[in-house]
């Protein structure tokens, strides 16, 4: 085996496969080698777990409550059309 | 939300709706009223013009609920018909470009170059020259940051805003986000990462300087 | 079929922290299969060539079945199981491990700097205590040597903060790094080999049967 076989993605490298890695769409060598990276790197830890808090956050984001004016128009429209239809 | 889902697919539930049941269908608009406008705010330029053609879908629905089979869950049929809404509503105002254009769109790399060692370093050639952070997680899910990462979904150009909203914040899977869109699974792929880089971005800049953006 | 993995602190998956089922007593962990480790391709171990990459807390040996895939810096299997602990392999191990990268890596630093006649460099690295080498070269005037030496010079300084810092991996990464730059240094010196035969030696493991 030699040392060019062996070579490491850089950090550069590998922020722009994050999503790709999170989506489980690398080939096992990709994803090895991904994995690799984060052993020596402490910083592309840190940045792996950035993107999933970031991810985690956008899933947070809270409901909205409908509002009144708008479920009136609804439920007057839903009336209506079953009205019609009979 | 998803033993929501299951009492709704039941027959009974169905069956109430077609029949008119007026609770039934305010339970309905409860459940989904808020993701839709979210997924249409996500094609469409204003929170104003999302509602509206919201209340289009909604039509839509009640005038379908008759003739829909189940064969499908009701949430993916009601999202069906409101991205259809969404995108001649989008088109008409010359607002929706073409996903290849916009997936074609060259270098949009996911962190500031400048934030790795260039080529001509002797020793770590694309290693962080400003390394990221530990974010402290009780910070992180607080009403003021879910609020930036909302800002900074809504200033994410018209497909990445797409794609992360069906993913990330409303939990659709790739496929489906595909199907919905019109997009290659690579191409979704690729919307995906460089709105969740954005939103990673806006919020480290936040979270350094204290500074919101726009 | 056998190999090993290295697991962090509390038998978790490095990356994802996935409770990996662990061995008790002679009895082995439960089989595991794709999932584990979040990808649907299979789960990765590690030959004795390929454990220099992966250093962390656990050390483990473990069995596989299915089919196995040979990969540049591991192996991909259907499914793995947990056979026992490789118990040699501890905190202490680990910082010996680090120091064996540095002190290889200021060899071969003061060896070059002999053969290009600086024996009075070479000397003075070799002489000082590892942890001070950053502050002892310093102290000298690097920027007449000769670039490649120079060079190694750096790595080796990089080397010897991130062991003070207790960056095992990383102390393994630079010095694997730095030996690979230096072409004066090729055919000479095979730093992942060095590792290899380190952790072999150190821990009494068997050949690997792996081609």
């Amino acid at each position: 085996m030699t040392t060019a076989s062996r070579e490491y993605l850089t950090c550069k490298e590998l922020v722009e496969l994050v999503t790709d890695y999170l989506e489980d769409q690398l080939s096992a060598e990709e994803r090895l080698k991904f994995e690799q990276h984060l052993n020596w790197c402490p910083p592309c830890g840190h940045y792996l777990e950035q993107m999933q808090v970031t991810i985690r956050a956008a899933g947070s984001l809270t409901e909205h409550n409908v509002p009144e004016a708008a479920q009136k128009v609804l439920l007057e429209a839903f009336r209506h059309f079953k009205t019609a239809q009979r | 939300m998803d033993a929501l889902a299951t009492q709704e697919q039941t027959e009974d539930f169905l069956a109430a709706l077609r029949a008119g049941d007026e609770r039934a269908f305010l339970s309905l608009v409860e459940q989904y009223h808020p993701t839709m406008v979210r997924v249409a705010r996500g094609f469409v330029g204003t929170e104003a013009v999302a509602e509206e053609v919201v209340q289009d879908a909604w039509m839509g629905v009640i005038s379908g609920i008759e003739s829909f089979q189940g064969r499908s869950s009701l949430k993916w049929w009601i999202l069906c018909i409101l991205t259809n809404c969404a995108k001649t509503r989008g088109q008409k105002e010359r607002r929706t470009v073409p996903f290849s254009s916009i997936v074609a769109d060259g270098d949009d790399p996911a962190v500031a170059p400048s934030r790795f060692l260039d080529d001509s370093q002797p020793r770590w050639a694309g290693g962080w020259a400003a390394p990221p952070q530990v974010w402290g997680e009780e910070r992180l899910m607080s009403d003021e940051m879910l609020d930036l990462v909302e800002r900074a979904i809504h200033r994410l150009p018209d497909g990445q805003r797409e794609v992360i909203v069906l993913r990330d914040v409303e939990g659709l899977d790739s496929n489906q986000v595909c199907s919905l869109l019109g997009l290659t699974e690579a191409n979704q792929r690729v919307l995906l990462h460089r709105a969740r880089s954005r939103v990673r971005a806006a919020l480290e800049s936040y979270i350094a300087t204290g500074e919101r953006g726009p | 079929m056998f190999a090993y993995r290295f697991l962090a602190r509390g038998g978790l998956g490095a990356v994802n922290q996935f409770k990996w089922p662990l061995p008790e007593g002679s009895t082995p962990g439960a089989w595991v299969g794709p999932q584990a480790d979040t990808t649907t391709l299979g789960v990765y171990a590690q030959r004795l060539s390929d454990l220099p990459y992966w250093v962390h807390d656990e050390l483990y040996r473990v069995e596989l079945r299915g089919t196995v895939h040979a990969l540049s810096l591991g192996v991909l299997a259907s499914e793995m199981r947990f056979v026992e602990r490789v118990d040699g392999w501890n905190e202490s191990l680990r910082r010996d491990f680090g120091k064996s990268c540095v002190e290889r890596l200021r060899q071969c630093a003061a060896a070059t700097h002999d053969e290009h006649g600086e024996p009075l460099i070479a000397r003075c690295l070799m002489e000082c205590d590892v942890g001070e080498i950053p502050q002892v070269l310093a102290a000298t005037d690097m920027t007449r040597h000769e670039a490649v030496g120079n060079l190694l010079v750096q790595y080796l300084i990089d080397a010897v903060n991130v062991q003070n810092a207790g960056l095992t991996a990383s102390v393994a990464h630079v010095a694997r790094v730095a030996i690979s730059e230096c072409p004066q240094l090729a055919g000479k010196h095979h730093e992942e080999l060095a590792q290899s035969q380190w952790l072999q030696h150190r821990l009494g493991l068997p050949s690997d049967t792996w081609q």
